[in-house]
């Protein structure tokens, strides 16, 4: 019979010490305390009488023990069940945070800042795959217009056409941006102050403008993000730094980019044009906690939260509600 | 040889009666911004095809652009069966008189049919304009003239109300001006007499044949190279001076704009009246039937006979030129115009990604860059740009049977083209050929089906503007000797068996004949 009672004073004592320790449980203490009454109870019970004094004793101790371990275990245990918890709830809202990263990521792009475009942009893909040869000519126009290297990338997805009249104006129009842009950087060239540091960051500029503008052929894109890096590297520290940031990552060199934006950030006073190209980088690169920091150094600085900083990272105020 | 000069700004009187050519000629080829005055390979083939049928009396009634192209010379010496030709402008003269009441009148009352032929979405019956026209004996009227007329201008304002309210009224008003004022040129410009007409192309071309077929009852033949209507689609879709109505945001839903769908059906209308006056509507390759299909020819009356080369000369000098010296540069020789058609960038791109694989490769450019010295510019920088200058060399203008035991591949990187006659210059020279995918093309090098496929390829086909497939089809073919030889040997066959040039001579003798009732003599 007493092991009967100890059992049950065990078992007691056992949903005391859950139910203390379960968080957000709210009125959970009140059947904790019930619980842990219940099994001094149970204690007591267990306690074969007659007995001897010296029995009675250790019995007395032990029952005066149990309920001591309740709160022993109540501010031990629970205090790691509550960290594990807070962490997971972490992980939880972490996870949530990369999904809504993930979210942004399908719905962006790599440097789409109108979150919105990338919608007409599936659209406009879906008439060129569907739509008759009139509709398809006229959006090829359209999109030339537009200009974006989305649309570039769109325009040069039409060189495949089975219909030879597409594939030439999707041809015609990619060859006129591709002129204007390579005519921009022969006016840099041979501008008076070319050799100056504004001409050559201009030089640098234009190269890089046409190395993002979508009308390259995918293989010499590299080649031109090295001329571009060429050019940058011509261009005095502080001014060509973001375009030679650009360039490295562009080209794969991320060591070298992050050891160079290591190296300036100690050396040269950060500019917030320097750090948005660097949170460019890391958003380009899917780094997450990277483009954090450049957002908060952003902040720090005073600067202007850019528009596409904002709909890939969300509200700041709810960003620190998540506590990242 | 008699030249009769047309121009219309010369004349003083509204309505001169039609004077016939000096002597009548069996075929009158009616011509469109070709020969005789520009150099090219549409020329090239017409000045061969009357020079091999020398028992035939050419008439040239060529169409120029403008009052400064229709007072040039020719470029080419026309051959002495050339009877007689006519030039005919575009462009109306600024100082046409006043008409007459009688020509305006029935121009007036002709317009309405006509004008439906180039505005409508139903086609008209082009035959019955024209036979109405010619019996109201209509001579050239100023434009000017013709659309003052207070009837002609409130039809021009009913159809403007009824399909374009919503477009500016300025551009509606200029675009039938300017659209209709070379029709009018050329439905009031004199027929030159002749046994049959012949048209090298649809548009004002094929406009002219047609009212030719109509008003003397003459048999009348249409060849295309390239198809015009796509062409000027083309152009018109992406043109600049046509204005569009503006939006506040793209709409990739929408049909083309009023005005580019306005001047794509003028040029549709204008092909569709050869197409149904044609009694023979011919084409060079068969890529193209398809899209004569599609702007109205009647597969009944088509036919394809492709180009064809005299293999003779290009093999003896072959066999006279010395041995390439062992340990030559692999060499990519680019034959053609420098011209953006031609698309010389792409080929200085794939030349820039090709030189990493192929360490002795040498491209040679040759052809003549008159025609757009600003793009020879461009192709030069950017190839000292890519730092090309010891692979890649403009040579200008060569001879070819010079050049082809030079280089070990010929490559063509077009854009747009027919069926280009240097790649059977290939062929004749046993090189294997890198080409586009454009015009006839893949059909020369793969074959078309049956025995022409089963012969294999004489080369390989790379989509346009694609650098790096035509880099990579430069590396296999450098790679390759073996591959090379036997591609050279399937092109040389090909070019023997599908692509003699006596063949396109005897066709187009055979029509002729036909269409002037010779077949019996012959």
């Amino acid at each position: 019979m007493s092991l009967l009672w100890a059992i049950a004073a065990l078992l007691a004592e056992g949903l005391a010490l859950l139910t203390w320790a379960t968080p957000d449980a709210g009125g959970g203490w009140i059947l904790a305390l019930a619980a842990h009454g219940f099994a001094v109870a149970c204690c007591l019970a267990a306690v074969p009488r007659p007995v001897q004094r010296a029995e009675r004793d250790v019995v007395a101790l032990l029952a005066a023990g149990l309920p001591l371990l309740g709160p022993t275990f109540a501010w031990a245990l629970p205090e790691r069940l509550r960290r594990a918890r807070t962490d997971a709830h972490a992980a939880q809202e972490e996870r949530r945070a990369a999904a809504e990263d993930e979210e942004i990521e399908g719905l962006s792009g790599h440097w789409l800042q109108d979150l919105g475009e990338r919608v007409h942009v599936e659209s406009y893909r879906e008439v060129l795959r569907f739509g008759d040869l009139n509709r398809r000519s006229s959006l090829v126009r359209k999109l030339s217009g537009l200009g974006a290297p989305e649309h570039m990338h769109l325009l040069r997805e039409c060189l495949e056409d089975p219909d030879e009249e597409l594939r030439i104006q999707a041809f015609q129009q990619l060859r006129s941006w591709r002129s204007h842009w390579e005519s921009r950087i022969r006016a840099a060239e041979h501008a008076p102050d070319a050799h100056s540091p504004a001409g050559r960051l201009a030089i640098a500029e234009a190269q890089a403008d046409l190395a993002q503008s979508g009308v390259l052929d995918p293989a010499l894109v590299a080649a031109q993000w090295q001329r571009t890096l060429q050019a940058a590297e011509a261009v005095p520290e502080a001014a060509g730094l973001p375009l030679r940031l650009r360039a490295l990552t562009e080209l794969g060199r991320t060591r070298e980019s992050r050891r160079l934006y290591a190296r300036v950030s100690k050396s040269v006073r950060l500019t917030p044009e320097l750090v948005e190209t660097w949170a460019r980088l890391q958003f380009g690169k899917r780094r997450w906690r990277s483009l954090r920091l450049a957002d908060r150094q952003l902040r720090l600085m005073g600067a202007p939260r850019p528009a596409w900083l904002q709909a890939a990272l969300g509200d700041p105020a709810k960003e620190a509600g998540h506590g990242s | 040889m008699g030249v009769e000069r047309l121009l219309p700004w010369r004349r003083t009187a509204p309505a001169p009666p039609p004077k016939p050519a000096p002597a009548k000629a069996d075929v009158c080829l009616v011509l469109e911004g070709t020969y005789p005055f520009v150099m090219g390979g549409v020329s090239g083939w017409i000045h061969g095809l009357v020079r091999r049928l020398p028992h035939l009396r050419f008439h040239l009634w060529y169409i120029a652009a403008n009052q400064e192209a229709a007072a040039e010379e020719p470029v080419y010496d026309l051959p002495a069966n050339v009877t007689g030709m006519t030039v005919v402008s575009l462009e109306e003269a600024a100082d046409m008189p006043r008409p007459e009441p009688e020509l305006l009148e029935a121009w007036v009352q002709s317009f309405d049919r006509w004008f439906g032929l180039f505005t409508g979405d139903e086609p008209a019956d082009f035959a019955t304009v024209v036979r109405d026209m010619a019996q109201r004996g209509l001579g050239p009227i100023a434009t000017d003239a013709l659309i003052a007329d207070e009837r002609v201008w409130n039809r021009l304002m009913a159809l403007y109300n009824q399909e374009a309210g919503q477009e500016s009224l300025l551009h509606y008003f200029w675009t039938c001006v300017n659209s209709l004022r070379p029709l009018i040129t050329l439905l009031g410009t004199p027929i030159p007499s002749a046994g049959c007409y012949h048209t090298i192309s649809t548009g004002y071309a094929g406009l002219l044949a047609a009212r030719a077929h109509y008003a003397t009852g003459k048999p009348t033949l249409v060849t295309e190279h390239g198809i015009y209507t796509k062409e000027r689609r083309i152009e018109i879709n992406q043109a600049e001076w046509i204005p569009d109505r503006p939006t506040a945001r793209p709409r990739p839903d929408r049909d083309l704009p009023y005005f580019r769908g306005w001047w794509n059906r003028v040029f549709a209308g204008m092909s569709k009246a050869i197409y149904d006056a044609a009694d023979q509507i011919l084409t060079i390759h068969h890529g193209n039937t398809a899209m004569q299909i599609r702007d109205g020819a009647d597969p009944r009356r088509m036919h394809v006979i492709p180009n064809g080369i005299h293999v003779a000369p290009i093999e003896q000098a072959m066999q006279q030129a010395p041995p390439r010296p062992a340990g030559a540069p692999f060499t990519v020789g680019f034959i053609g115009r420098i011209a953006p058609i031609k698309d010389v960038i792409t080929l200085i791109d794939a030349t820039a990604v090709a030189r990493q694989w192929i360490p002795d490769l040498k491209v040679r450019v040759m052809g003549p860059s008159s025609e757009d010295p600003e793009y020879l510019e461009s192709c030069l920088e950017h190839a000292r740009d890519l730092g090309l200058d010891s692979v890649l060399e403009f040579e200008g203008p060569v001879r070819i049977l010079d050049v082809l035991p030079q280089i070990d591949v010929l490559i063509l990187t077009s854009v747009s083209e027919a069926q280009p006659l240097v790649i059977l210059e290939a062929y004749a020279a046993r090189l294997p050929v890198i080409s586009t995918d454009v015009g006839a093309a893949s059909e020369m090098v793969n074959g078309r089906a049956g025995p022409d496929a089963a012969l294999g390829s004489a080369g390989l086909i790379t989509p346009i503007g694609s650098p790096v497939a035509i880099a990579q089809a430069m590396r296999r073919l450098a790679e390759n000797p073996e591959l090379r030889r036997e591609m050279g040997a399937i092109g040389h066959t090909r070019a023997l068996r599908f692509y003699r040039e006596q063949r396109v001579v005897d066709a187009y003798g055979r029509i002729y004949a036909q269409a002037l009732g010779l077949e019996d003599r012959d």
